[in-house]
Formats: C-alpha cells, structure tokens, sequence
C-alpha cells in the first residue's frame, strides 16, 4: 500500500471558518483532503510531510461557494459585453464599462472590425441603457457601426434586444409586421428595439445562433475559469430542465470531473419545467461525483423587482404600478414540492417579492405538518423584500436564506426612486434582521445577472453602497466576519455540502481561495478589490491565468 | 409557390377553468383538420395511450394526425419545429399555462409562417368572481380575461341561468371579448366554414352566412362596419380589396369584437366574407350586417 504524500502549505494567514480553530499558519493536505492545521511547529509534531511555500505570503480562506448562479454565466462572453459596469470575461480580459451611446459604438466598431466574414451577424450583449441620460440607443446607432451586417445586442435585462437596419431589412422585420413589442417612429417603420421572446425571435438567424453558441462545451470550461478568477470552488447551476437526462450528465461530467476543472458544480432541477419526478431525481443524485453534484429543486414563484415582475405585498410597487406575475401558479406548490419533499430531498425556491415569500412559507407549513423533516434546508432564494414578521417565521421553520445582496449595487438607486422607495429599498436583502432572527444566510450573485464574484457579493451585503455611492439601509449591514461566513460555510450549509466543504477543517475537501491581501485587515470599502491569486480544489493548485 | 401560414390560437385560463377538457375534445374532433397543440408540458393533457403513434421526446404523434408539442426547448425552437413539418399540419392550437399571460403568448402567433387566429380564454363561472378578489392570483384572472378575444364560460351546467347571467354581466366590465357558454362547436371556435361557399344546408350548432361584394372598400367603411357586428356573431374570415392596401387583397379575420388584416397570400380575386354566428342568431341579420360595408356611405 502506497502512503500519499502529506503536504504542508503555511500562508500568511487562514481563516478556517471552523469555531473550533478559527486561524492557523500552515494546513497540512493529503490527498484530496485537508489533513492537519495549526502552526507548523504543531504540525510537525503529528505527521511526516512536504513543504511547499507557494502560499507562504497568501491568505487562505475556504474556497467560496456560490449557491446561485447559473450554467449559462460564461456562454454570453462568445459575444461582446457592452454593459455599464467594468467586467472581466472568464480569460481575464477587462472589459470597460459602455458609460454612453458612443462606447456602445466604439465597442462594437472593433468586434465588427473583428469579424472577417461580412454576412456573420455581430452578437453582443448586456446594454444598460437605463443607466444612460437623455437619448435612447436605437437601430440607427447600430448602423453607425454596420450599414450591411445584421447586429443583435441583448440587453442586461435579457428582455429585450436592440438590433440594426441590415438585420431588420434580411429578416423582414419592417412597418406592416404586426406583432406587439416592436416599437415604431412616427412614419411607422420599426426603431430597431424587440420586445420579449416573440419579438426578439423574429431577429431569426442572429438570435438563434447568440443562443445556440452558447451551449457548446466549451462555454462550460470558460465558467471554471469564471469561478477561479474570483475564488469560488463550489458553484450552482440553479434551475436545469434537463438536469436528469443522461445526456446533460455526461456533458456536464466530462468538463466537471476532469482533472483540469477547477470547480464543484451542483445542478439543481426544474420540475416545473421539465416534469422530472421524484424518482428520476433521485436517480439522478446516484450519479453524482465528487465535483458534479445532482439531485435538488429549484422553482421560480415570482419575477424580478427591477422588472416589476416580482409579487409584492401591499403597498406593491411605487406610483401604483399593477402587482407582479406568477411564473408558478402558488396554489400548486405544495403539491409540486409535495413529492420531492417526502423523499428528503433539497429544495430552493425563487421568491424576489415578500408576497411570494409567503406562499413558500405556507407550502412549508403544510408539508412539514403532514410529514416532517428534521433536516430540509429549505431554502428562499433572492428573499429580497422579506419583512422582520416574515423572518422570524423562516425561523421557526428552520428555512435558510440565500440573499441577492448585489442588488443594493447594481440596482439600489432604481429602487429608490422606481420601484419600492427609500424605505423598503433600505430593508432589501436585510441580512442583519436575518441573522438577528437566527435564520442561517448566504449571499449570492445570481451570474449572469450580476458578475460571478462572492468577495463582491460580501462587500455588498458589509457596505450596502448604491452605484452613486449612497449608503442604503445602514441597519442591514453585516460584518466582514458574517459575510465570509455567508460566501463560505453559510453557503455550503444551503447546499448540504457543509460536512464536506466550506470551512478549512480535518477532513475536508481541500478547497481554498488563494488572496493576495487580508480581507480582515483591508478597509472593508475595498473588500471587492482584494486580488484573487487563485483557488486549491481537492488539493490540487489553480492559479488563475494573470497569476 | 405561395408559403403556407398557419392560424395559431391560443387557449388561456386560470387553473381549473377547463383549459384541458376543451383540448381533449379537440383532439377527438374529427372535422377540425391535422392540430398541432402545443403545451408547456405533456403532463397538463392526458393524452389517451391508445392514441399515441410515437412519442420522441418533445413531440407526440397522434393516430389520427395531430402531434402535441412540449415548450422544453422554448417557443422559438418549437414554432420553428411544427414550421418545418407544416405541410402535415393544418392548425397550431397553444395552451397558456394557468399563471401564464395570454396577450404575451398571443405575439408568437406573429412569428413568420404562423397568424395569430384568436385568443380564447375559458373561465370557470362558478368561481371566477370569488376567484378574482384573490389577493394572490386575482389580478391574473383579470388580465387575462382582459386579453380574451373569446371567453369561453365552463362549468356553467353547475348553475342557475340567472347566476351565469350575473357572471356574463359581470365579465362586460372586465373585458371586451365576446362572451360565449362552453362547449362551443369547433365550428364557431376556429371559423371553420369555407370561404366562399354558401352552403343552404342548416347547421344546428351555428348559423354561417356568406355575401360576395362586387367593389373595393375604404378602411373608413370597414372602421364603422366592425362595430355594428350582431352581438351572435362570432367569426369573420374572408378576403377584401382594400382602397387604401390596394398593392395586395387583403385577408380579414374577426374573433369576436377584433378584426385584423393581412395581405393574403391566397390568389383568389373574389371579395367575399363569411361570418359564423351562434345558432339562435337570425341569419338575415347576420346577412344585414355582411351588406353593410358594400352600401355607398
């Protein structure tokens, strides 16, 4: 019988997340698994080892754990980004943030510039132009950029798409086409906006081929490096319809299970959309490996807040704007759960507004009334309109909470002046009454939504600093303590996974994120800015590729 | 070679408002053509297994001719799907799921290849003015009653007439769809009667009336036309020559109170309107009407 080696990492600092021994200066690896931490001098007391000093001046923390996030979030970067933010496509490259019209333009010059076949349609994604004063983004800007080949640009919202005239005249898309959705000037010829999926479709080839591109196998190594470059070694695939069949497995396994990934991924069914039982579900959970994980829920209840989808309890929306829409009817929740529920296995629900949030909690009521669960982890995804009353009944329940806690960045302003007001935009992804509350949280970033980045994600929920800089809900701040606990053991805990990631303890995966600086000891204004140096996974050693 | 299109109709309704009953008997209904249903998915039909030819993932075939299509792969994918098999398909009937909004999935109906022929919306008259002070899915009832071209009342054997007249009542002030008591024929549902036939032969389940117009018309005319239509006139289809569309015949196409127009795509030269109508409405006033849009203004 072969001995693994034993090989010992000291670091600058570790911050396990474990009660037990919550710093160390060395951590022993065997294997794929943590062995041993304290101080070298107590490490070599307990076993014979390796030393290998590549983290001698990084801190260690346990890897970050995503538990919401999607398959899709790499796939967009085979097109151009041309949102607001500053962004980082999975190689590395900085992307500038498009701050006017004439960036978006700019942007897409060179990737027009790019492309050497001239009927190639010009894919591109993540327009913000509610962040744009004054003059709408139109066709006719895009055909500044191309007057002959089809341009498609998505906007972040994924609801609607700007596209230009060379794409509208081979598509036929003029002033007699009939459908809603396609705004017109006043001589009646389309602007060059399409409204939602029927709309959008009619773009034709160009639509198909943004998003038929984006299920290649590759967009699936691309979310690796996503997840390395930003210290995440557990992420989610939040929401498959196909996640039981066997050929999205084997797509999945031969990426994930390769020795060259650098990541955990769990995939969480559907079945609102794709008729999975509990059967094929837990079937499917058989299947799983070491790094893909299979076997869980996830249903959508509402929409989304800054969409006016989400379904608000009284007062509802500001100027009195008609109440969200259910993408789930709530009356049959309890018996879509019910199945899934009496066979133990994990459930996650989307509920963006507080209405929403009581329909789950009453399916949760009832189901654990009929057949009870000591150990469900139910847990409420998004939660971000969630009252004190509320929490304290997630408590009872012994729910979790994952928090869309970007939302304070990425869109707080809005929510100030568009869609709830000051007010209840101060108690949006209200950690602190979480935690007060008892309810164990995790935060999230919801990628594509908002960039794959749980240091960002922490900084949200420790500052709650809008993109103009304004401090929304001071009471709701956590400490920088709570938020590593959130993106690390809080988020592992929602995922079952807690007893095999998610804190630096014996026994462990070895799963670290690799820092360049302290995030205990920086100003926590800075914590999104620590530099990721890369991540350890089952002991094997990621540097990302700028390292 | 003229591309062919498909009417499209789509059939919403809150849960439990018989969204699944009425495709079921369309499915049996031999007179209504090759259906292609599409569903969001197969478990909201119960298909009976003695039916099915084959089933291959996304598509069900059925023995005699329809196929029933799942949304697993979205909308654009799926249209895109029964477009390539057209010629096997005579008609594309869509089922909104209970929560869905029926005015949203109606935009489909205009993808290419494809026009929208009327949104259905079946509403249980026994619950739907309890069910729409819900605070939960109340305003779901609503707006989709509200995008309803025809509303189809079920359930209504369970109540006293003057109960189902409290609820047609009721319904005038949340919608300007026609209001019709299920089960309709497939007939009156779809405007199955051909163009330009007058069959004298009397049918029991609806009443149809055909009139051919020697001359051209103003979109004026058909503007006051469309809203003196016979409250039992469920219908319209047929082809006009348009003064202001004068590049093209134009198709008509009435469901319940909504006319839309479209350049035909067939080559016959008459102008020539069908309506269908439910059967106690007089056919002569049906005929009136019809007359109207050929007097001189």
């Amino acid at each position: 019988m072969t001995v693994e080696v034993t090989t010992v990492y000291p670091a600058a600092a570790i911050y396990t997340m474990d009660p037990s021994q919550p710093t160390a200066s060395a951590v022993a690896v065997r294997g794929e698994r943590f062995l041993t931490l304290g101080s070298l001098d107590e490490i070599r007391s307990t076993t014979k080892f390796e030393i290998d000093n590549t983290f001698a001046d990084k801190i260690l923390l346990p890897g970050f754990v995503e538990a919401h996030s999607h398959g899709m979030a790499s796939g967009l970067w085979l097109h151009t980004y041309c949102g607001f933010f500053d962004r980082s496509d999975p190689d590395g490259k900085k992307w500038p943030g498009c701050k006017n019209i004439s960036d978006v333009i700019d942007r897409l010059r060179v990737a027009d510039d790019a492309i050497q076949d001239p009927n190639e349609p010009l894919l591109a994604w993540g327009l913000d132009p509610i962040y744009f004063s004054g003059e709408r983004l139109i066709g006719s800007h895009l055909d500044q950029v191309s007057s002959t080949r089809p341009i498609f640009v998505l906007h972040a919202s994924a609801h609607l798409a700007t596209v230009n005239s060379a794409l509208m005249r081979l598509e036929g898309i003029d002033a007699a086409t009939p459908m809603e959705g396609i705004p017109k000037d006043a001589e009646g010829n389309p602007v060059g906006e399409l409204q939602e999926p029927a709309a959008m479709s009619l773009a034709g080839s160009a639509f198909r081929s943004f998003f038929g591109r984006m299920k290649a196998q590759e967009t699936k190594w691309a979310l690796g490096r996503l997840a390395n470059k930003a210290g995440v070694t557990t992420l989610t695939d939040l929401g498959n319809p196909s996640s039981t069949s066997q050929t999205t497995i084997d797509e999945w396994r031969e990426v994930v299970d390769h020795n060259d990934f650098p990541a955990r991924i769990f995939i969480f069914d559907s079945p609102a959309m794709s008729q999975t039982t509990a059967t094929n579900l837990l079937a499917a959970r058989e299947k799983s490996s070491e790094k893909l994980r299979l076997g869980a829920v996830k249903v959508v209840l509402d929409g989304s807040i800054q969409g006016y989808t989400a379904r608000l309890r009284p007062p509802g929306y500001l100027n009195d704007r008609p109440n969200g829409i259910w993408v789930f009817p709530p009356e049959q929740l309890t018996e879509l759960l019910r199945p899934f529920h009496e066979d133990g296995l994990l459930i996650h629900v989307h509920c963006n507004g507080d209405e929403a949030v009581d329909v789950f909690l009453e399916s949760v009521e009832i189901l654990l009334s009929e057949s009870p669960q000591t150990d469900h982890r139910y847990t409420i995804q998004h939660c971000q309109l969630t009252s004190p009353e509320q929490y304290h009944r997630i408590a009872d329940l012994n729910m979790c909470v994952n928090l869309f806690s970007n939302h304070t960045w990425y869109w707080g302003d809005q929510h100030i002046a568009s869609t709830v007001g000051p007010d209840r935009a101060a108690r949006m992804n209200s950690a602190r009454t979480a935690l007060n509350a008892g309810v164990p949280i995790s935060m999230h970033c919801d990628a594509p939504v908002t960039p794959l980045g749980s240091l960002h994600v922490a900084w949200a929920a420790i500052n709650r600093k809008t993109a103009s800089g304004f401090v929304l809900g001071a009471e709701e701040q956590i400490s920088v303590e709570e938020a590593l606990h959130a993106i690390t053991l809080g988020a592992a805990y929602q995922l079952k996974m807690d007893s095999e990631i998610g804190s630096i303890t014996p026994g462990k995966f070895a799963d670290l994120a690799v820092l360049e600086d302290d995030p205990y000891k920086v100003d926590p204004n800075e914590l999104r800015n620590v530099p990721i140096w890369g991540t350890m996974l089952g002991g094997k050693i990621f540097p990302t590729e700028d390292t | 070679m003229i591309e062919k299109v498909l009417p499209f109709t789509v059939i919403g309704g809150y849960l439990g408002a018989g969204k699944t009953t009425l495709i079921n008997s369309l499915l049996s209904d031999s007179t209504i053509g090759r259906l292609a249903i599409v569903v969001n998915d197969f478990g909201e039909i119960n298909i009976d297994e003695s039916l099915i030819l084959s089933h291959d993932g996304d598509t069900i075939s059925l023995t005699n001719g329809c196929i029933c299509c799942s949304l697993a792969d979205g909308f654009a994918e799926t249209l895109s799907r029964i477009k390539d098999r057209s010629n096997e398909v005579d008609r594309v009937v869509v089922e909104v799921s209970g929560v869905g909004e029926p005015r949203k999935i109606a935009q489909w109906g205009h993808t290419p290849g494809y026009f929208l022929d009327g949104v259905v919306v079946l509403v249980d008259t026994s619950t739907v003015m309890e069910r729409s002070e819900d605070s939960y899915v109340g305003e779901t009832i609503c707006s989709q009653i509200a995008a309803a071209d025809l509303l189809l009342l079920s359930r209504c054997d369970l109540l006293e007439d003057q109960e189902i007249h409290r609820v047609e009542h009721w319904l005038k002030d949340k919608s300007s769809a026609m209001t019709l008591r299920s089960p309709i024929s497939a007939a009156m549902l779809f405007g199955l009667e051909e163009i330009g036939v007058d069959k004298n032969a009397s049918s029991t389940d609806h009443v149809s009336a055909t009139v051919e117009f020697p001359l051209s018309v103003d979109l004026a005319t058909i503007g006051i036309w469309e809203k003196s239509r016979p409250s039992g006139v469920v219908r319209v289809k047929g082809f006009l020559n348009i003064n202001e569309r004068a590049e093209s015949h134009t198709e008509i196409q009435m469901c319940g109170p909504n006319l839309t127009m479209r350049a035909s795509q067939s080559d016959s030269p008459k102008n020539v309107l069908v309506a269908i109508a439910t059967p106690r409405t007089p056919k002569a006033s049906v005929i009136k009407w019809l007359n109207l849009l050929s007097l001189p203004d």
